[in-house]
């Protein structure tokens, strides 16, 4: 008979969740790269519907592609894209092996670091300052056009 | 985990403008105060912080937040007030997927009620 202890035990199913959610993220970009191999990602069109409704980037956009250089080595290209992709890589990567350690071990190893306040806020607000930043460089750098360009309205 | 519901009373339209304006920046504050609130009306943890900072910028954190804020934070906030529990969790995955504002507007509304 299958076990369905995943499902009554909340505490292992959301590590069966973080897994998933940590495999997908490193996934996508991965399967992106392949379908692409012989064209330019650069000029690819986003895949965030904030920048498709508006055309202005969201915290979190640039990742994939951050993600598809970093797989290609080029580490400079994918800081360019987003200074937090690298840190996902190393992050998903960690997440996976720890908490798939922890699923077997029934034992906590990750959840001080996950549920640690400071350094969610540390990063949070460096975050935060580098997508104003980000915004600032994007809005000077780019005109009306441009961004509609980037947008689904063009 | 037993403590007074912090107060977070929005507009569900000016979550929409003011995540608009500042291009996602505002929707990382939202969730923190979200998950606050979700966590006091459950009366336990269950949205940490980190999730709900990184929610902001991250997708598939983006919809575990909606997946837990729909599963175990909401329906607490029915019980407090007094209405009929019904499951969002769907919608507000598919919405987080999305449209992550318009999520946010729904869980905004339901949380404003709190403070009726």
């Amino acid at each position: 008979m299958i076990s369905t202890n995943y499902i009554t035990n909340p505490k292992r199913f959301r590590k069966i969740l973080g897994i998933a959610g940590a495999l997908l993220t490193l996934a996508f970009p991965f399967y992106v790269m392949l379908q692409s191999a012989n064209r330019s990602i650069e000029t690819e069109q986003s895949l965030c519907p904030f920048k498709l409704l508006t055309g202005f980037p969201c915290p979190g956009c640039g990742i994939t592609k951050s993600l598809i250089f970093f797989y290609k080595g080029d580490v400079e290209k994918s800081l360019y894209y987003h200074l937090f992709g690298p840190l996902t890589f190393v992050f998903c990567l960690t997440a996976i092996i720890i908490l798939s350690i922890e699923l077997v071990t029934e034992k906590d190893y990750f959840q001080k670091v996950l549920y640690s306040k400071k350094i969610a806020y540390s990063l949070g607000i460096i975050l935060a300052i580098y997508h104003l930043t980000r915004l600032i460089y994007f809005v000077s750098s780019n005109n009306m056009d441009d961004i509609l360009r980037q947008s689904m309205w063009k | 985990m037993s403590q007074p519901i912090p107060q977070f009373k929005n507009e569900p339209v000016l979550v929409l403008i003011l995540g608009l304006i500042t291009c996602g920046l505002y929707l990382i504050y939202w969730n923190i105060k979200a998950a606050q609130v979700l966590n006091a009306a459950a009366e336990k943890e269950i949205i940490s912080q980190p999730i709900a900072i990184f929610a902001g910028c991250c997708l598939p954190v983006n919809l575990y937040f909606y997946y837990l804020a729909g599963k175990e934070g909401l329906p607490k906030v029915y019980e407090k007030t007094g209405e009929v529990g019904k499951d969002q969790t769907t919608l507000l995955i598919i919405l987080g997927f999305l449209f992550p504002m318009v999520a946010a507007m729904i869980v905004q509304g339901d949380i404003n009620k709190l403070y009726n």
